[in-house]
């Protein structure tokens, strides 16, 4: 275990370049694909919400305060991350609990919690929450996952999942409960299990589609045939495919896009901004975002597969995936692939709350890739 | 304490790292997916979605033509365009409507009926749409409201081309009016919705030349947001204006039968015998079309429809009478065409007619009757025996045919649309309509113009156009030339119509000098207007019967509800040698035709003397 590259805390003390990002709890390749995403979306920002000054600088503060988030998180030890994972998911728990009992209702869903001064989503806690309080719960049992321990996995995950999605809001469940179920599926299930696991999946659909709320099995069948409804219900997916589909292969250009400018696409600055960007920059500009994501994605798995320790690489494992599940949600909605969920871009769309959870789950893959070294040094 | 399977950190780091690679490939798959339908969309079906985007944002938008004016021959204006200025308000540009409302009131007086109207709109709206509040606003309104432009955000001043009739209710019943486009129109023509006007020809002159009046709506393609703003002006054709209208009515003319006319439910029909120009066209009572321009009250539109007198009723087109003694010199003249009678021949007129082998009493209107009668006496007269006889040998084929030959029973064929064409019963016409034969009484009659006959003024003083040319047949017309909008006049072509008379002089001077003679000579039913005429004229008097009189009893107005009265009638043409006008005059349940006509006569001869 005598690695030359990792040295021991002591020798790093000259402050080479390197040395000072690795100090800072910098990753470079990560840190600088999250920039050039940040500067695409102020600048997509800067079109779609009509040159509004204002809001891009809010945006920029935003992606500041969330750097410095990440950077935070990242300078926790692993072994405070052992210990402050079940507190994290039982605040959690208790908060969602609170959201039922007495959250403020916005836009017909209770998600809110009014703390005074800001207004509180326990919900993202949970994207984070669920996820780690499962690794932590597996890590030590044995891989393929016997039936008894992938019970109380599932349960983990399942419970607040389903508190999530009475607000309702049922993307951020689905998030939490993909986080969740990632995790276990990294840790490897028996393949019996797997296969009639997707087989009881595929039995509960019908189920679960009549447990749905009115509004959300509209929009699954408006993704299925939104023309169905031009003005109403299928009016967002019309609206973007027109968006996508005129940019062509090199785009309107920046700005030019008519149908956010002229104000035809809904959400322009959030949920709908992949519509937004792939007017102005066509296919070439879409594939080359896509390649960003998948570069984050890539280094992210990488850095995951590295560590060495089983709560480290399931919850690292699990943060990315659940990134790109992000992404693909999204993008397949605009694409009019997916049915519209109200989930967000990460780090192109306008917003806070979800781009804070986002960050802070980079700053624990930092953190823990840079403890992990310790550990293998150990 | 159970057996805990010990767990090998290498075996489980390879399989994490498996499992992980299986993660990467199945992100790449989908992601994958995700760029095949970007494809898809942004290349495979690029030119429909631009084709989308483009009519999302792109409208047309019609510009109307400036509506053709009308105007009479020495090119004096009787129908134009005025600006006229409307209160908007904007909603969105308000800071507070309410507020914006109150400083308003202080300006302009504001009715509540206005306002609800106003609030009525704003709900059907976009906030962004100009909401008409008050409409015909004086020009010391606007320049209140524009000089305090900053206390009233929102508020605009909109200026509109609006129609307008100068001389009003004079002109009515030639002109028409242009109104509101209503859903009858809509569904008539469809285009209409788009053609970004707000009011068409009705009636008269303004429906019938509605097409050349109109012009032709110009575009504007706009680019627009998707709240229908307009963002920018992409494209433009300009309209083409409608065409004017010179019209050969003779405006002082008019003004004098108006004049005359008022006060009597009457019409009159001048025209030039020569050329069918219709020199003065009146029907009374009229109205002020302005009033259906501009939008009248809902009130003084249902007085205008409701009213007994019923002064939109056209009477001169479309009030169709019987043509009573006005027809006897055509019928005369059919006559002798036919050879059924010679002029030399007489009559003995007991006062009444009869039938052989019938006891009805065919009755004169002079009770004991004219004595003896010949073809001149007769018409002097206006004998009715005399007539009675010459239908009965006539016939009523000949005799239909005869009056059809003066233009009864046909529309004339005038540049307006509400024309009627009036009744010229024959066997055919009573088979089809009332499966009954046709009796013999009927025909007799109809030899004095009563019974089924039906005629309107117009057709009458066609007629006396006819009688006055000696069988030359024009076409009654209004518009004698039409401009463009490059300002070329071109005379409007009325070609005459097919002669159908004889044109045996001796027929037409006994039946001119009979017609002098009822004006000129004291037998004449006329003589009382013979020392007004500046020149010798030629006319014709006329009583309808409304009301049926007992075989037994003798017809007095004063017994006889008002509006059963007798109508009177009177066709004329003058001067006797060269005619330069024919007239025909009817007026409802009064005597006296022949006096409304003289003054008429006498303006215009002494004006134009020959």
């Amino acid at each position: 275990m005598s690695d030359a590259l990792l040295q021991p805390k002591t020798q790093r003390v000259p402050l080479g370049k390197q040395d000072l990002l690795t100090w800072l709890r910098i990753d470079p390749i990560l840190c600088t694909l999250l920039i050039v995403l940040m500067l695409l979306s102020l600048f997509t920002l800067w079109s779609a919400g009509s040159e509004d000054p204002g809001l891009v600088m809010r945006q920029s503060i935003r992606f500041g305060l969330a750097f410095l988030v990440m950077l935070m998180v990242a300078r926790i030890s692993h072994a405070r991350w052992l210990r402050i994972t079940p507190w994290l998911y039982g605040i959690g728990f208790v908060l969602l609990i609170l959201v039922m009992l007495m959250g403020v209702v916005s836009k017909g869903a209770q998600r809110w919690l009014d703390l005074g001064v800001v207004r509180f989503q326990p919900s993202e806690i949970m994207k984070l929450g669920v996820p780690m309080m499962v690794a932590l719960y597996l890590r030590d049992k044995e891989s393929p996952l016997r039936l008894f321990p992938l019970c109380i996995a599932c349960l983990i995950t399942l419970i607040p999942m389903l508190l999530i999605a009475k607000q309702p809001d049922l993307g951020t469940a689905v998030v939490v409960g993909v986080a969740g179920a990632i995790v276990i599926l990294l840790k490897g299930i028996p393949k019996k299990i797997l296969v009639l696991g997707m087989l009881a999946f595929a039995a509960m659909l019908p189920i679960f589609w009549h447990v749905l709320h009115d509004y959300q099995r509209q929009r699954i069948l408006m993704m299925l045939d939104p023309e169905s409804d031009p003005l109403g219900r299928g009016y967002h997916i019309i609206q973007s495919k027109i968006a996508v589909g005129s940019g062509g292969l090199w785009g309107k250009g920046w700005q030019m896009g008519t149908q956010s400018n002229l104000e035809f696409l809904p959400e322009r600055t959030t949920d709908f901004i992949f519509a937004v960007y792939s007017e102005e920059m066509g296919f070439v500009g879409a594939v080359a975002l896509i390649l960003i994501y998948l570069g984050i994605i890539a280094r992210g798995l990488y850095m995951s597969a590295q560590m060495k320790d089983e709560f480290s690489r399931l919850l690292c494992g699990s943060l990315i995936l659940s990134f790109f599940v992000y992404l693909f949600v999204n993008m397949g909605m605009v694409v009019g692939i997916l049915p519209v969920v109200g989930l967000p871009l990460p780090f192109m769309s306008y917003g806070g709350t979800s781009l804070v959870t986002l960050m802070a789950g980079f700053g624990i893959l930092i953190s823990l890739s840079y403890h992990s070294s310790y550990l293998r040094k150990a | 304490m159970k057996y805990k399977k010990l767990i090998d950190p290498k075996q489980t780091t390879k399989a994490f790292k498996k499992r992980v690679l299986l993660a990467f490939v199945c992100v790449l798959l989908l992601l994958g997916a995700l760029v095949a339908r970007l494809f898809y969309l942004t290349v495979l079906e690029h030119d429909k979605y631009v084709t989308l985007s483009y009519n999302n944002q792109v409208r047309v938008v019609a510009i109307p033509a400036p509506r053709g004016l009308i105007l009479d021959k020495q090119g004096q204006v009787l129908s134009n365009n005025l600006p006229t200025f409307n209160l908007e308000i904007i909603k969105e540009h308000t800071k507070n409507l309410k507020e914006t409302l109150d400083n308003l009131r202080k300006r302009v007086p504001i009715s509540a009926k206005e306002e609800a109207a106003f609030y009525k709109e704003l709900k059907q709206h976009r906030p962004y749409d100009g909401i008409p509040l008050k409409a015909h606003l004086t020009p010391e309104q606007v320049a209140l409201i524009e000089s305090d432009k900053f206390l009233l955000p929102g508020v605009t001043v909109q200026s509109r081309f609006e129609r307008n009739y100068p001389h009003g209710a004079l002109l009515a019943h030639v002109i028409g009016y242009v109104g509101k486009i209503n859903e009858e129109d809509l569904r008539k023509d469809e285009s209409l919705s788009t053609s970004g006007l707000q009011s068409i020809g009705k009636t008269g002159l303004e429906g019938h030349y509605e097409m050349a009046l109109r012009g032709k709506a110009g575009f504007q393609e706009v680019e627009t947001d998707a709240h229908g703003r307009v963002v920018r002006v992409l494209s433009r054709t300009p309209p083409i204006p409608g065409k004017h209208l010179y019209l050969s009515i003779d405006l002082e003319l008019q003004k004098k039968v108006y004049q005359t006319l008022e006060g009597h439910r009457a019409a009159v029909v001048v025209m030039s015998p020569q050329s069918g120009e219709v020199l003065a066209l009146v029907s009374t009572p009229s109205f002020d079309p302005n009033g259906f321009a501009r939008g009248q009250s809902k009130d003084s539109y249902d007085y205008l429809r409701n009213a007994p007198s019923r002064p939109l009723f056209n009477r001169a087109l479309q009030g169709q009478y019987p043509p009573a003694s006005t027809v006897k010199p055509i019928v005369a003249f059919t006559a002798l065409e036919a050879n059924t009678i010679t002029p030399q021949r007489t009559i003995y007129d007991p006062g009444y007619y009869q039938l052989p082998r019938s006891t009805h009493h065919y009755r004169d209107w002079k009770k004991g009757g004219h004595g003896s009668v010949n073809l001149e006496k007769a018409i002097v007269e206006s004998c009715d025996t005399y007539f009675y006889q010459v239908a009965e040998r006539l016939g009523i084929t000949r005799l239909s045919q005869g009056l059809k030959k003066f233009g009864y029973g046909a529309k004339t064929g005038i540049d307006m649309s509400e024309e009627l064409p009036g009744l010229v019963p024959d066997l055919e016409w009573k088979k089809r309509t009332s499966h009954q034969p046709w009796y013999p009484g009927e025909t007799i009659i109809t030899g004095i113009g009563q019974g089924y006959t039906l005629v309107t003024p117009l057709q009458m003083a066609t007629a006396a156009a006819r009688l006055a040319n000696q069988g030359e047949a024009v076409i009654p017309h209004l518009v004698v030339a039409v401009e463009d909008d490059q300002g070329v006049i071109a005379p409007s072509a009325w070609p005459k119509a097919a002669r159908t008379l004889s044109e045996d002089p001796d027929i037409w001077e006994r039946i001119h000098e009979a017609m002098r003679k009822v004006v000129h000579a004291p037998n004449g039913t006329a003589y009382r207007i013979s020392k007004l005429m500046p020149d010798e004229i030629a006319g014709k008097t006329g009583t309808a019967q409304v009301f049926t009189v007992g075989q037994n009893e003798k017809y007095e107005a004063r017994n006889v509800a008002a509006h059963l009265r007798d109508h009177t009638l009177f066709i004329g043409f003058g001067p006797i040698e060269t005619p330069t006008i024919a007239l025909s005059l009817v007026v409802e349940n009064e005597k006296g035709s022949a006096d409304l006509a003289a003054p008429i006569f006498a303006y215009y001869l002494k004006r134009e003397p020959s």
